[in-house]
């Protein structure tokens, strides 16, 4: 799947980003994100004085040579971000051409890529009406095929319950980090409170809703059956272009609710079409936001 | 109502069609989508004005059906039998009498009778035109034939009744006059009763057709009303008051005689029901002024309630007659009343100016005067050198042929088979009016010029069997009221609506006002002499002011043709072609299939509408 979703080049772009998080946390092991604890890092951060038993290597011998007296550099510590992808994966992502879930599988995995390439931890839930299934957190590039074999099993089906799904995600989890939710958002119960548990739960939220055109934009006309892939229930309309142009306000409607909750919420959020090209998604428009540098 | 093809009801078999196309469901295409909860928003907010949808279809196949069915009924041509006028063009005669100022049910017949013609004007055919004859005592064209409903509507709605007698025939023959040629139409009038005289006019090709009006059927009015001095009893009076009872029932009122607006006698009397009485009432004293009576009730015609006349005691007419001897003249002004006669055998030529200066009158009978210059003058037999009437010479027994009788000298004067022995042969000049020729020769002719006025007999009374004949002192009185109108007799003027009224002027004054009773003062243009003041439409009391002299005249209805506001159940029975109302009113055929056509179209938009709006 690696050789069918990723080339080598989009693979080595993808390894010059990184996934930041406006919160600091602490991590379990070293890593590359900056903590409020004193470490062994490249970035320097304050002097002390030197204490009996103190490493002599960290001792900034020209001070001593000006002043003479011991001081000490004092680094940063690193530690690992714990990256929790959500996926959507009720029957609703199968639609489109391409299918949503295929479009935000490979978003997962380039994100999942992005976070074991800087020693993130990384792990992958997916989430229908309830959490399905998940892949633990992991560290390290060597378990990026095994992102990809999971990605690669993911299957859709039965509705969505958003709201509870992320609940019980947030209230499941004890290390918490960066989380990326990959979503079409379709819940006619909501996201919202799905998402203030989340970040209730101290969790710093991106949300990437997946959308086909289809899906704001219809284009069937006349006399249709309308059948929802969740629940198979069936809507008998006669559509002219009064009515569509009348959807596509109500979507658009929707679509700015959802930008109002998340500019509220201080959350980012970005819509994506199946139609815009996967490497674009990834290399220009997640790279506007804050959490991909 | 009526369907002029039935056969299209047959098209009514589509409504079972529609039925069943209902009962199909449509064969709709299955389209998945994500989520249908973003288009059920949609349609609950498009369906929360509109009711469930199972309504809206049933709404839906209700107009439909009915949809059908309005072309269905506009298929089948209905039409509506309306009462209208025929295509042809109308003569409306609104008669506008006293009568029709009867009170029914709070208006008057006449706005009734304008309510008609208002509706008429509205259903007049396109094609046709209308002209309105005002049916008065004087009938006259309102408007000539237009199609112009906004004029016709607002003549009609300017016109009102009059307190004058009616003059239908009239009318009628003037809107027959207003058919001739190639119109084709019909005389339509408009009134609240049939004049027994209209019958006459049926004949010929123009119809006469009469929409009644009726309402209002009680009446006592005043029929005649008269005062007059006894005779050889100076100082006294009668006063005559012609009632008479129109209602069907009895009634009861009191009879008020006034003088100068003084109550002279009340009197209360009870009339059966058609009672007619002449009451005659004594008065001693001075009679100047205006004498009324008032009959003081309710009833439904008011103009005839009340008469008056404006009493004149005129002073004595001077007569001075020169004469070898005439016994039936010498007679005729002895008995004149209200006149001093002076008897002279001869004219002197120095004491002639006092003469005409002291008398009103002067009569030269047989007797050459000087030059006259002023004065009044009967010249019998003679005449004067200065007058354009030459004496040519005399004729015998000339034959009298013609007379005018419309001139005051000759009115009501009767010379059929005048014998006359021997007349004069007369050349008359410039100024002279001929009234009575023989042989060609004018044998009576008049002259007036400036302060001068003369009267010509051109032949002698004892020559003649005119003292003999009645046309005499009818002639006689005519001459001398003609000569000196301001003077002689006791007169009380009063005219019945609708008739002109003389007034004398002395030929010098051209500034005639005119007060009528409503209050308003007209100008009365002077145009001839004595000035006839036409427009007497009120009943009441008219002032006149002649420079700077008013005198006044009463204007009274004393018409029973017009106070007898009953219906004639008589007339109804046997003139059926003249009772008025819907028997006799055409009908035409209104097509009804363009309205239903256009509710078929109505319906068909709103079931669209309907179903764009619910999308279903």
């Amino acid at each position: 799947m690696a050789r069918r979703l990723f080339d080598t080049d989009f693979l080595k772009k993808l390894e010059l980003l990184r996934l930041t998080s406006n919160r600091i946390y602490h991590g379990q092991g070293r890593g590359e994100h900056s903590t409020v604890k004193m470490g062994t890092s490249l970035e320097f951060s304050d002097y002390r004085n030197y204490q009996v038993g103190d490493d002599f290597r960290y001792i900034d011998w020209n001070i001593f040579s000006r002043l003479d007296r011991l001081f000490l550099k004092v680094f940063t510590a690193e530690e690992d971000l714990s990256i929790h992808i959500l996926l959507d994966t009720s029957q609703s992502m199968t639609f489109g051409e391409p299918p949503k879930i295929d479009y935000a599988k490979r978003v997962a995995a380039a994100l999942g890529y992005i976070g074991l390439s800087n020693l993130d931890r990384v792990g992958i839930t997916t989430f229908a009406d309830g959490i399905q299934d998940s892949m633990a957190p992991r560290r390290g590039r060597d378990h990026f095929l095994g992102l990809l074999d999971y990605c690669e099993r993911v299957m859709c089906g039965g509705e969505t319950d958003f709201n509870r799904a992320l609940m019980e995600y947030s209230f499941r989890r004890k290390r918490v980090g960066l989380a990326i939710v990959i979503s079409d958002l379709l819940d006619p119960k909501g996201f919202e409170r799905g998402i203030e548990a989340l970040r209730f739960a101290r969790y710093d939220v991106l949300l990437l809703q997946i959308l086909d055109e289809e899906d704001v934009r219809p284009t069937y006309t006349g006399l249709v059956r309308l059948r929802d892939l969740e629940t198979n229930q069936e809507q008998r309309l006669t559509i002219d272009e009064f009515l569509l142009a009348r959807y596509r306000e109500r979507a658009q409607q929707w679509c700015n609710q959802i930008e109002d909750f998340c500019l509220k919420s201080q959350i980012e959020y970005l819509r994506a079409s199946t139609l815009i090209p996967f490497e674009d998604l990834i290399l220009k428009y997640l790279r506007h936001g804050i959490h991909l540098q | 109502m009526g369907w002029a093809a039935p056969w299209a009801f047959a098209f009514l078999a589509l409504v079972p069609l529609v039925l069943l196309l209902h009962s199909l469901r449509l064969r709709r295409r299955e389209v998945r989508i994500s989520a249908v909860y973003l288009w059920e928003e949609l349609l609950r907010e498009r369906r929360s004005t509109l009711g469930m949808s199972k309504l809206l279809r049933s709404l839906l196949l209700l107009l439909q059906i009915l949809g059908i069915a309005a072309l269905t009924f506009g298929l089948a041509d209905p039409f509506a039998r309306l009462p209208s006028t025929k295509e042809g063009d109308i003569v409306l005669v609104l008669d506008a009498s006293a009568s029709m100022r009867s009170m029914a049910k709070g208006e008057e017949r006449f706005a009734q009778a304008r309510e008609l013609a208002l509706d008429l004007v509205q259903r007049l055919h396109s094609k046709s035109e209308m002209a309105i004859i005002y049916a008065n005592a004087r009938p006259s064209i309102k408007v000539p034939f237009t199609a112009d409903r906004t004029l016709l509507k607002q003549t009609l709605a300017g016109l009102s009744a009059t307190d004058e007698p009616g003059d239908l025939p009239k009318a009628v023959q003037l809107g027959r006059s207003l058919l001739g040629g190639d119109r084709s139409g019909e005389v339509l009038v408009l009134s609240d009763d049939a004049d027994p005289q209209l019958a006459d006019l049926l004949g010929g090709d123009k119809p006469v057709r009469t929409l009644r009006v009726t309402g209002g059927e009680r009446n006592v009015g005043i029929t005649k009303f008269e005062v007059r001095p006894r005779m050889n009893r100076p100082g006294e009076y009668e006063i005559l008051v012609n009632v008479a009872n129109f209602s069907r029932q009895p009634e009861s009122f009191d009879l008020a005689l006034s003088l100068n607006w003084k109550t002279l006698r009340r009197t209360h009397y009870t009339f059966e029901a058609g009672e007619r009485q002449s009451l005659i009432f004594p008065y001693t004293g001075a009679a100047n002024g205006v004498a009324e009576a008032v009959l003081e009730l309710n009833d439904d015609l008011s103009a005839d309630n009340r008469a008056a006349t404006v009493l004149s005691d005129r002073s004595p007419v001077w007569i001075l007659l020169v004469s070898r001897g005439n016994y039936f003249l010498e007679n005729l002004l002895a008995g004149h009343a209200n006149a001093s006669v002076n008897v002279v055998s001869s004219v002197s030529p120095s004491s002639f100016e006092q003469q005409v200066q002291g008398n009103h009158i002067i009569i030269l009978d047989g007797m050459e005067p000087p030059p006259l210059h002023f004065g009044n003058f009967l010249l019998i037999n003679t005449s004067a050198p200065n007058l354009p009437i030459a004496v040519r010479g005399t004729a015998d027994t000339p034959p009298v042929v013609d007379w005018d009788t419309t001139d005051p000298i000759l009115r009501s004067v009767q010379l059929r088979d005048l014998q006359v022995r021997r007349a004069q042969i007369v050349e008359v000049g410039e100024g002279v009016k001929p009234l009575l020729y023989a042989n060609g020769s004018p044998i009576i002719s008049s002259f007036e010029t400036g302060r001068l006025r003369a009267v010509h007999l051109g032949f002698d009374l004892l020559d003649t069997d005119l003292p003999l004949r009645v046309a005499f002192p009818v002639l006689m009185s005519n001459i001398l009221e003609w000569l000196a109108p301001q003077h002689g007799t006791f007169v009380s003027h009063q005219v019945q609506a609708g008739e002109p009224y003389p007034i004398e002027l002395d030929g010098v004054t051209a500034d005639v006002s005119l007060r009528q009773p409503s209050g308003d003062w007209i100008k009365v243009p002077v145009t001839e002499n004595p000035l006839l003041i036409r427009d007497t439409s009120q009943v009441g009391i008219y002032t006149v002011r002649v420079g700077k002299k008013t005198q006044r005249f009463a204007v009274n209805l004393v018409s029973r043709e017009e106070s007898d506001i009953l219906p004639k159940p008589e007339e109804r029975k046997t003139e059926s072609p003249f009772v008025a109302g819907a028997s006799t009113q055409e009908t035409v055929k209104q097509p009804l299939w363009p309205y239903f056509v256009v509710l078929a179209f109505g319906l068909t938009l709103v079931e669209w509408y309907f179903w764009c709006r619910t999308g279903a």
